[in-house]
C-alpha cells in the first residue's frame, strides 16, 4: 500500500516518507510494492523500521492528509470500475478455452459498468449510494405510512448492503495496495445488489404513487 | 457468517450486517402508537424490548464475537 499508493513517485515522496516516520532514503522504492524484485524488504534499514509499517500508521497518514485520501480513495474507485481484469481468463488450460475466456453469466452486469465513461471513479459510487439510500429511506417511510412491510424489509436490505459496499471498499482502497480491482469484487457485489433491490422498490413506490393520483383524479369532486 | 469470515478484508462487513440486524428488528407497531409511543426516546427503546429484537441482538453479538476472534487468531498466528 505504501510504496503503490502513498509513495507512488508522482509527488514529494520524502515529505511522505518523513510523514509515515520513515527513512527519506526509501523514496527509491515508490511504485515498487512488496513482492516486487526491487522491494523495501531487502532494504538493510527493513528490520528497524518494519513495526511502522502498520495499519495504524496508514491511517493516521490518511487522516491528518485527507485530499490524499480523496486522490487514493478516487484511483481506487476507477479501479472498482473496472469489474474485471481483462487479462485474467476463468478456465484452467486443461478445459478447452482459448486463453483468457471468461464465464458469460456476469457479463450483463461487466459490460454495463464498462459502458459508464471512464474515470468517473467516485464521481460515480457516491452519487449512486446516495441515490439508493434516499430511495430506501423514501421506502421506509411510505412502508411506515401505509403498512407495505416488504418496503421496510427491501429499505433495511438496500442501506444493509450500502454500508457493505462503504465498508468493503475501504480495505482494498486504503490497506490492500495490490489487485485492487479483484479485491473489489465485494464492494461491487453490495453495490449491484443494492441497485436491483432499489429499483425495484423505486419502481413500485412510483406506480403506486401514479395510480393513487389517477384514483383521486377519477373520483368526483 | 461465512462472508465476514472468508477473507480479512471482509471482517469489516460485521459492522453495517450486525447494525441492520439490530435495527430491523423493531417492533413496527409499537412505533405507530399501539404499544408505547413512537416519537419518544422510550418509545424508540421499547420498539426493541421484544423477543425478535433479542434474538436479532444474540445473532448480531456471534458475529461480532467471531469477528473479534478471527482478528485475535490473526494478530497471534506466527
Amino acid at each position: 500500500m505504501i510504496f503503490d499508493d502513498i509513495v507512488n513517485g508522482h509527488d514529494n515522496a520524502p515529505a511522505d516518507l518523513r510523514a509515515l516516520g520513515l527513512p527519506a532514503s526509501w523514496a527509491k522504492y515508490a511504485g515498487h510494492y512488496y513482492w516486487d524484485t526491487v522491494s523495501v524488504r531487502n532494504d538493510p534499514l527493513y528490520p528497524r523500521y518494519e513495526a511502522k509499517l502498520t495499519d495504524g500508521n496508514i491511517t493516521h497518514f490518511l487522516l491528518t492528509h485527507p485530499g490524499r485520501m480523496l486522490s487514493i480513495g478516487q484511483q481506487a474507485a476507477i479501479d472498482a470500475l473496472q469489474f474485471r481484469l481483462g487479462s485474467l481468463g476463468d478456465y484452467p488450460p486443461s478445459a478447452g478455452h482459448p486463453p483468457g475466456t471468461v464465464e458469460s453469466r456476469v457479463v450483463v452486469l461487466t459490460w454495463l459498468v464498462r459502458g459508464l465513461p471512464r474515470g468517473l471513479g467516485l464521481a460515480w459510487l457516491l452519487p449512486l449510494w446516495a441515490a439508493m439510500a434516499a430511495v430506501a429511506a423514501a421506502g421506509l417511510r411510505s412502508g411506515r405510512r401505509r403498512g407495505r412491510d416488504w418496503y421496510a424489509g427491501a429499505a433495511a436490505g438496500v442501506l444493509c448492503m450500502i454500508g457493505c459496499a462503504v465498508a468493503a471498499f475501504i480495505p482494498p482502497a486504503y490497506f490492500a495496495g495490490i489487485s485492487t480491482t479483484r479485491h473489489m469484487v465485494g464492494m461491487n457485489l453490495a453495490t449491484a445488489l443494492a441497485a436491483v433491490i432499489s429499483v425495484a422498490l423505486a419502481v413500485s413506490m412510483v406506480t403506486r404513487a401514479l395510480r393513487r393520483s389517477r384514483a383521486g383524479a377519477e373520483q368526483p369532486g | 457468517m461465512l462472508a465476514i469470515l472468508s477473507k480479512e478484508q471482509y471482517l469489516i462487513l460485521a459492522a453495517p450486517i450486525c447494525l441492520t440486524l439490530v435495527l430491523a428488528s423493531a417492533d413496527r407497531a409499537r412505533a405507530d402508537g399501539r404499544g408505547v409511543r413512537g416519537g419518544s426516546l422510550r418509545g424508540w427503546i421499547g420498539r426493541y424490548r421484544t423477543r425478535q429484537a433479542a434474538a436479532a441482538t444474540t445473532v448480531a453479538m456471534v458475529l461480532a464475537a467471531a469477528a473479534g476472534g478471527y482478528v485475535l487468531w490473526d494478530q497471534t498466528s506466527p
